[in-house]
């Protein structure tokens, strides 16, 4: 929003209907608006939001760094005395986070791999190939947006035990190379978006509709596949509910479940103290806070798709 | 057009090639398991012995039944939803409207607010169990201003308003989703109205607000969809001692994996499911009144 | 054709049900898989008998798999869904029943009679039938004690207050509680007790007062008779009213998982109701401690909840002979060795009790307990058991964190209770 409601009748004057039919800049202090003292209150509010975005944050940060003493002392006081960084050593000297890390990992990577591929086929197939029923597939796609996950949990469930899958990753990576309606909705909006020029030129040559989306759609959808994968990393990262369902073993766990698992221990004298827990919840969040940090441009494109929602 | 086939069938079969390993998916993940949950509702089934057909009573029980706990659960979901999502809306609008303000220093503000979206559900319940412990640091800062600070996670009155909190730290997503629809907003629709001494709210209302219209409406479904079905915030902070914070799928939960009763969670599946289903398009017809899609002929 | 494959996706879950009679392996050449929970004291006393039978039995190897304990009823039931039953599971009055009556467990009698082992012979007749349902034994007594109560010496010497006795009256539990909490500028350092929702707690000392959760023929509630009422106002009052306790508020404060064990072996407490296998943890935390029987509400009734785990064979386990005669093992003298040596708990054994108790620790007799062997009882335990306990956990919550009057939260529990056993 501009603080055109400030801007004095002169304007009329500086209007110069352009070539472009918009309106000429106006000289930049003007643009600007009449300075800080409107924007104060703006800046103020903006910081307050902030500080109460990032402070929690950066007690975890701190608590994590903490000695056994500052947390067990109450109420505690805003920033320990000493900063341990061995702490970050125990966690995986004294608890299964690092093996729970690494199950992490072995869950995620594939999900990100099959839903990009089979989410840009799909995209592919419901921006650019004709066929009898394509709408109706799309109207499908849309409508598994609508499906909440309860409602599937118990067959799925059923399903996998049958297929003997239980204890086992199997459950919460299948599924990821299927495709999900969220996924394929983006990647199909954003597709829509490239020139078919590009098809076309490409069909000259000779390619062929695989051809076509390796060598054309695929690198020219890399944002959107930049966002799909970022958003099938943020769900398996943080999953908790379908490690709890299907895995039982506690050396198999990833690391959300593993790390709740930790602070539920039998053990009287080995319950992990504060700040145990948050070093075991900085190891959580970190890497999710570097995806987001190098993949945000995509995010941004890909929210930008999202905002042309043309059905 | 070459080739034995014409080229519309190729093209179809391509089609459909390309589409293969989503078709199998929904029939697979979603059609063929929201059948099987409703014919499950209809049984009973302990996962061991044979599925025994018991009609409706499964939702007799869950609705009417003595000591039943649906309602409970529902009325909690909804104070959730009713209070979070809206919420949530509104700071994302009013904080990506302040952020879309010439200011500098955008992107760190930007990622300020988003940061917190980004912490995965179990860090965030360790982060504020702390937080809002009874002696907490919260309650601490209510202490300075003379407000006693209720045991947030603890009492069963409360527990719901901690978990809303926790909801709203993680209100980034929407932030940027609507920032980047503002910014995309095509400016010499404000210009032009400026010309006509059109004041900042009026502005708001005759441009931003339609033109941010068919995201907020996305948010709105979607935000109702995820309060309605939150799980891992409830089930970490109480697991599932705390009946102030039953909700809907923990009580799902419960049910199908901790007594086994496969029927009656597959029931209040089923339930949740319709209920889901009316609100959405409840929402979804209410919206036509105020949702404009660019390109319609008003 | 989606209901089709619906269809079929359900029969073939049911047939993938499986069937008892799957192939079984011989009884002297297997891997087993052993479900327990609890603490490394307790996963390696169970390995250590394991494999002492494996050390006999070279053909037959035992894994103890040690599962959180909130999620051990549960993630068994995964396993066995799943296909991979556990050969051997450790149960206990709650989850045994439950998984008795789905049959997953096998019903040891036959096996029992054919091997000619007499359960009574080796332990408390009691204890044996505490494992059957419906005439089914469905598991062997393996540990048992009961939940007793523990004192902190050096607090009550430096308070001056007399040690804890058998026969000890609620009075007197209570003057004990309020001289041993200490108050410094504002703030408990001390508590005189540790209370808190744990189910056996709240068991007993109710039971104390004649309450019980259920009427004597188990087919309904009585969890809001006046005199569970009156147990379970007495027993929150230590906290709420007399402040010798935490509150459940107070322990939100300490930590995650900071439980009134924890606090007991913090130092942070006097007095606590708990089960005997803290036993080496306080020990190894260097505390003087006693163990007596809890304070009763009313001269005459129990005190004391009977625990006990017992050891199953699982019905879907494709070793069930192996399985069983591992089970024969640990339920002998000599199996349950261990369970002393490494101080783990009490034996179900009749002729190891002896040894156990010289197995304390210096400082600790069961002398007082000894003399109140009456006063144990054990659980009432309808198939649903586990469900009603769990149920009523979450319904008497809000009364100990002072948001429903006991007369709101019992009448809660009781309308639940009935729902359950009318199969809700």
């Amino acid at each position: 929003m501009t603080s055109s409601s400030q801007a004095p009748a002169a304007p009329r004057t500086a209007t110069r209907p352009g070539r472009s039919g918009r309106l000429a800049a106006t000289p930049s202090r003007r643009r600007r608006g009449p300075g800080l003292a409107q924007r104060i209150p703006v800046y103020v509010i903006l910081l307050a939001g902030t500080v109460l975005m990032v402070l929690p944050l950066l007690w975890m940060i701190t608590t994590s760094l903490a000695s056994t003493k500052y947390v067990t002392t109450f109420p505690p006081k805003l920033f320990p005395d000493t900063f341990e960084i061995a702490n970050y050593g125990r966690i995986f000297s004294d608890t299964d986070l690092g093996r729970y890390l690494l199950n992490s990992v072995i869950i995620v990577i594939p999900s990100m791999a099959g839903q990009v591929v089979a989410s840009s086929f799909a995209g592919y197939a419901l921006a650019r190939l004709r066929a009898p029923g394509r709408r109706f597939w799309f109207v499908v796609t849309l409508a598994t947006l609508m499906i909440p996950y309860e409602v599937t949990i118990v067959p799925t469930f059923v399903m996998f035990r049958y297929l003997g899958w239980i204890n086992t990753f199997w459950p919460l990576i299948v599924p990821q190379l299927f495709g999900s309606g969220y996924s394929i909705f983006l990647m199909r909006q954003f597709i829509l978006q490239i020139p078919t020029e590009y098809d076309e030129a490409a069909r000259l040559d000779g390619l062929g509709y695989f051809g076509i989306w390796r060598r054309i759609i695929s690198p020219l959808s890399v944002p959107a596949m930049a966002t799909v994968a970022i958003f099938t990393f943020t769900f398996q990262w943080g999953n908790f509910l379908g490690p709890l369902i299907y895995i039982n073993d506690s050396s198999k766990y990833p690391l959300a479940l593993g790390l709740y698992a930790m602070t539920q221990t039998s053990n009287v004298g080995q319950t992990p103290d504060w700040n145990l827990i948050m070093a075991g919840g900085m190891l959580l969040t970190v890497p999710m806070v570097m995806v987001y940090f190098f993949g945000q441009r995509f995010l941004y494109e890909g929210a930008n798709a999202l905002g042309q929602i043309r059905v | 057009m070459k080739g034995t086939l014409s080229g519309r069938k190729r093209e179809a079969i391509a089609f459909y090639l390309f589409m293969l390993p989503w078709i199998v998916g929904i029939v697979f993940l979603y059609a063929v398991p929201l059948v099987a949950s409703l014919v499950l509702s209809f049984t009973n089934w302990d996962l061991f012995n044979s599925p025994q057909w018991v009609g409706l009573r499964n939702y007799t029980n869950l609705l009417t039944g003595e000591g039943t706990s649906f309602w409970l659960a529902l009325r909690n979901t909804a104070y959730y939803a009713v209070v979070l999502v809206p919420l949530n809306l509104a700071l994302s609008v009013a904080f990506a409207l302040l952020l879309n303000q010439p200011i500098i220093l955008r992107r760190w503000f930007r990622t300020a607010f988003y940061l917190p979206s980004t912490i995965p559900v179990v860090a965030v319940v360790m982060l504020w169990s702390w937080l809002l412990a009874p002696s907490g640091v919260i309650n601490s800062i209510l202490k300075l201003v003379g407000i006693g600070g209720p045991a947030w996670l603890v009492d069963p009155a409360w527990v719901k308003n901690g978990l809303i909190i926790m909801g709203v730290w993680q209100l980034g997503g929407g932030v940027v989703l609507f920032l980047a629809a503002l910014q995309s907003i095509p400016r010499h629709l404000y210009e032009a109205t400026m010309l006509d001494g059109a004041g900042a709210w009026r502005q708001f209302r005759a441009i931003t607000v339609p033109m941010l219209s068919p995201i907020i409406l996305f948010n709105l479904v979607n935000g109702i969809i995820g309060a309605l079905q939150v799980f891992t915030q409830v089930y970490v902070v109480t697991q599932g001692h705390n009946a102030g914070a039953l909700m809907m799928v923990p009580f799902l939960y419960d049910n199908a994996f901790e007594f086994n009763k496969m029927g009656y969670a597959s029931a209040i599946a089923v339930l949740f499911f319709v209920m889901i289903m009316l609100l959405t398009l409840i929402v979804l017809r209410w919206s036509r009144r105020w949702v404009y899609y660019e390109g319609e002929v008003t | 054709m989606v209901a089709a494959g619906a269809a079929a996706s359900l029969g073939l879950g049911m047939t993938a049900c499986g069937s008892d009679s799957a192939q079984q392996g011989p009884a002297d050449k297997a891997n087993l898989i052993m479900t327990i929970w609890g603490s490394d004291n307790d996963t390696k006393t169970y390995q250590q008998r394991a494999d002492a039978y494996t050390a006999t039995h070279p053909g037959v190897k035992v894994t103890v798999k040690n599962i959180p304990v909130e999620n051990y009823d549960q993630q068994v039931d995964t396993m066995i869904a799943g296909g991979s039953s556990p050969d051997i599971i450790e149960v206990n009055g709650t989850d045994g029943p439950a998984l008795a009556s789905r049959n997953v467990l096998v019903d040891l009698g036959p096996k029992i009679q054919s091997s000619g082992l007499k359960p009574e012979d080796t332990v408390d007749a009691a204890r044996v039938k505490g494992y059957s349902l419906k005439g089914k034994q469905f598991a062997l007594p393996d540990r048992g004690g009961n939940l007793v109560f523990y004192y902190n010496k050096t607090m009550f010497d430096k308070a001056g207050v007399p040690l804890p006795k058998a026969g000890w009256t609620w009075d007197q539990f209570t003057e004990a509680a309020q001289k041993l909490t200490i108050v410094q500028g504002g703030k408990t350092v001390q508590y005189g007790v540790a209370i808190d929702d744990w189910p056996n707690a709240v068991q007993s000392v109710v039971r104390s007062f004649g309450g019980t959760l259920l009427n004597d023929s188990l087919d309904a509630p009585a969890v809001d008779s006046a005199a569970y009422r009156k147990g379970l106002q007495t027993y929150n009052d230590l906290a709420t009213k007399l402040k010798v306790s935490p509150t459940l508020k107070d322990y939100a404060d300490f930590g995650q998982n900071v439980n009134r064990d924890a606090l007991f072996a913090q130092g942070k407490t006097a007095m606590i109701w708990a089960g005997l296998w803290d036993i080496p943890d306080f020990v190894k935390q260097g505390l003087s401690f006693g163990i007596v029987p809890p304070p009763s509400g009313a001269a005459g009734n129990p005190t004391m909840l009977a625990f006990g785990t017992g050891l199953a064979v699982g019905a879907r386990s494709k070793n069930q002979d192996a399985a069983w005669e591992v089970v024969r093992y640990m339920f002998s003298p000599d199996g349950q060795r261990p369970i002393v040596t490494n101080q783990e708990d009490v034996p179900s054994a009749k002729a190891l009790l002896s040894e156990w108790e010289k197995g304390l620790p210096s400082g600790v007799t069961y002398d007082e307990l000894a003399k109140a062997s009456d006063q144990v009882f054990p659980d009432q335990t309808p198939p649903q058991i586990n469900q009603i306990e769990k149920q009523v956990q979450q319904d008497l919550y809000p009364f100990f964190t002072g948001s429903a009057t006991v007369d709101q939260a019992t009448s809660t529990a009781a309308s639940h209770i009935k729902g359950i056993l009318a199969g809700n």
